[in-house]
């Protein structure tokens, strides 16, 4: 589904001395079937933003469309509820919202309200289990008595058992050891390209953005401030230093490489082994320029 | 979603009200809450007007403050009214409509128990407006320390209630964002049946019991981790500091209370 932001404000605590603009004319589009990364400063708005497109928040002006609904500031809690049954939303520590007996009574709230066919949903858990990782075993369990990582694995998969159109995830991976991050974002992914869902993540980490999403928008004080392909938004170091937003470790390396060895890559966005070919061919190529 | 709720009502400023020393404020609210109860002529609720008149304009607090903190109360001041101005049957009568009638001295005392809650609210809020809730917690914990020798936990009742007042935001984070997660998964909090509004209480209490269950041990495991000891003598970071200008409106406040108690009737 596709998602527009047509000049979004939104302005919390408005009329009181602690009244703090959170958005200020947002303008944005997410493609249906994109992976879109946003990142930016704590504070700069990345949550406030996401919350409009399935209605957590209302715009005080603009209009939010999801696929065929809009609201604005005058929508009323029907239209907003329409908007909401296709997305879905991973929270920042997730795992706070579990509260059943059972997983697999979690695992149902969400379909439940959405109103899906339970039966089918049900057939569905062990195989949704099993992609987040863990196994049908778990089912019959009580979500407090799991572990952190497997909590949150619950509550992801909580999150997808209603098969949302858009899905949104606000920091999804903050508080886990490497490996669980590297896990539940490969799962991300394979979702979304399973099932073509436009997906939205707010990340702090660069490495993620550029390795899962195809576009990165970066936002500061309330309004974006940069947006395109990964490539793109690495070329622009110094702007992102500016923002105190910390380049990926792998630009870096190529960085320090063309200064140290008097060389230009392609591009900054190389995966390793595409690194490692292309200064092998620049070093020969500088070798034959020197050999004449 | 409680954007609009202020938290303990405190309202950030520097007003002479905000500086001035929270022991100061407290005792003077105490000898006024007297004085309203003393009170029984309308020369009296006249000059205890005029008083709070002059201690709300000290405290730069917009008005739509103590309008909203009154609101909920405005109902029962009504209502003690009428109680007062039915049932007490005595004096000339003013008014009579139908079956009722009010007396003339019915009415005056309606009118003086109105005005008693209604000066009532009012300095209390201008109080908590202009008082941090700490600043108030180590006021009570002076006030109350001298009942040390009968046993009573001052020190620990004060801790109580600042850690409670420290985590009033951080539960109203935290509610907000588990209604927020849970409305994301479809609940429904303001509409749709009981049953539906049931479970989607259920789903917002149970993970807020777990969590405040858990940051209650996290945090008596962090205290005694670094020997936090109940009996123990200790200095604060921040200290009260009483001015001149505290013991001048204390003064004020015994002079007016004293002035009050001689026009009684
Ligand atoms: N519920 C709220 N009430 C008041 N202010 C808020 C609330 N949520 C966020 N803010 C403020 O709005 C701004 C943007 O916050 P947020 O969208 O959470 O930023 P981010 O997710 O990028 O860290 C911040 O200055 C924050 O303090
Ligand atoms: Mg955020």
């Amino acid at each position: 589904m596709k998602v527009l932001l047509k000049n979004i404000e939104h302005t919390y605590m408005k009329k009181t001395p602690f009244e703090k603009k959170a958005l200020a004319n947002v303008n944005v589009n997410f493609e249906k079937g994109s992976f879109t990364a946003i990142i930016g400063h704590t504070g700069s708005g990345k949550s406030t933003l996401v919350q409009h497109i399935n209605g957590l928040l209302k715009p005080h002006s603009g209009q939010v469309t999801v696929g065929g609904h809009t609201i604005d500031a005058k929508s009323k809690r029907k239209q907003i509820k329409a908007l909401r049954e296709h997305t879905g939303m991973v929270f920042q520590y997730p795992e706070h919202q579990l509260f059943e007996e059972t997983v697999e009574k979690d695992l149902l709230f969400g379909p439940r309200n959405a109103g899906k066919e339970e039966a089918r949903t049900k057939k569905r858990l062990p195989e949704l289990l099993e992609l987040v990782g863990l196994d049908k075993s778990f089912l019959e369990r009580s979500p407090f008595e799991l572990s952190g990582g497997q909590m949150r694995r619950v509550a992801i998969a909580g999150v997808l058992a209603v098969e949302p159109k858009v899905l949104i995830l606000d920091e999804p991976t903050a508080g886990l050891d490497p490996q669980g991050q590297e896990e539940i974002l490969s799962l991300f992914k394979t979702w979304q390209q399973q099932y073509q869902t436009t997906t939205i993540m707010i990340t702090h980490q660069m490495e993620e953005a550029a390795r899962l999403a195809d576009r990165i928008i970066v936002m500061s004080e309330g309004q974006i401030i940069m947006e395109g392909p990964p490539s793109v938004i690495y070329e622009k170091q110094a702007e992102l230093q500016t923002l105190h937003l910390d380049v990926p470790e792998q630009v870096k390396v190529l960085k320090q490489i063309e200064q140290e060895m008097g060389v230009t890559f392609s591009s900054y966005h190389l995966k390793p082994e595409e690194a490692a070919v292309e200064l092998e061919k620049r070093l020969q190529q500088k070798k034959g320029d020197t050999d004449v | 979603m409680f954007e609009h709720v202020i938290i303990g009502q405190y309202l950030p400023g520097r007003s002479i009200l905000h500086r001035m020393d929270a022991r100061a404020k407290l005792a003077s609210v105490f000898f006024l809450i007297a004085a309203i109860f003393l009170t029984n002529s309308w020369t009296g609720y006249a000059v205890l007007g005029g008083a709070a008149a002059v201690i709300y304009l000290s405290s730069g607090v917009p008005f739509r403050y103590i309008r909203k903190g009154m609101a909920p109360i405005f109902l029962l001041v009504l209502f003690t009214f009428f109680i007062h101005a039915l049932f007490t049957r005595e004096g000339d009568v003013l008014l009579s409509l139908g079956a009722f009638q009010f007396y003339e001295d019915g009415v005056i005392q309606g009118l003086f128990i109105a005005l008693r809650l209604l000066l009532l609210v009012f300095l209390t809020s201008l109080l908590t407006l202009t008082t941090s809730p700490i600043e108030l917690t180590d006021a009570m914990e002076q006030f109350l320390s001298p009942l040390n020798r009968f046993r009573f936990p001052a020190h620990d009742v004060a801790m109580m209630m600042s850690i409670a007042i420290r985590f009033i935001p951080t539960l109203m984070q935290e509610t907000e964002k588990i209604i927020k997660a849970q409305t994301a998964r479809g609940a429904d909090f303001s509409k749709g049946s009981l049953k539906d509004r049931a479970q989607a209480f259920v789903a917002l209490l149970v993970p807020l019991f777990v969590r405040s269950f858990k940051r209650a041990e996290d945090l008596a495991y962090a205290m005694e981790a670094r020997g936090y000891n109940s009996g123990a003598e200790r200095t604060k970071l921040r200290q009260l500091i009483w001015k001149t200008r505290d013991t001048a409106a204390c003064v004020l406040i015994v002079v007016l209370v004293a002035a009050l108690f001689l026009l009684r009737e």
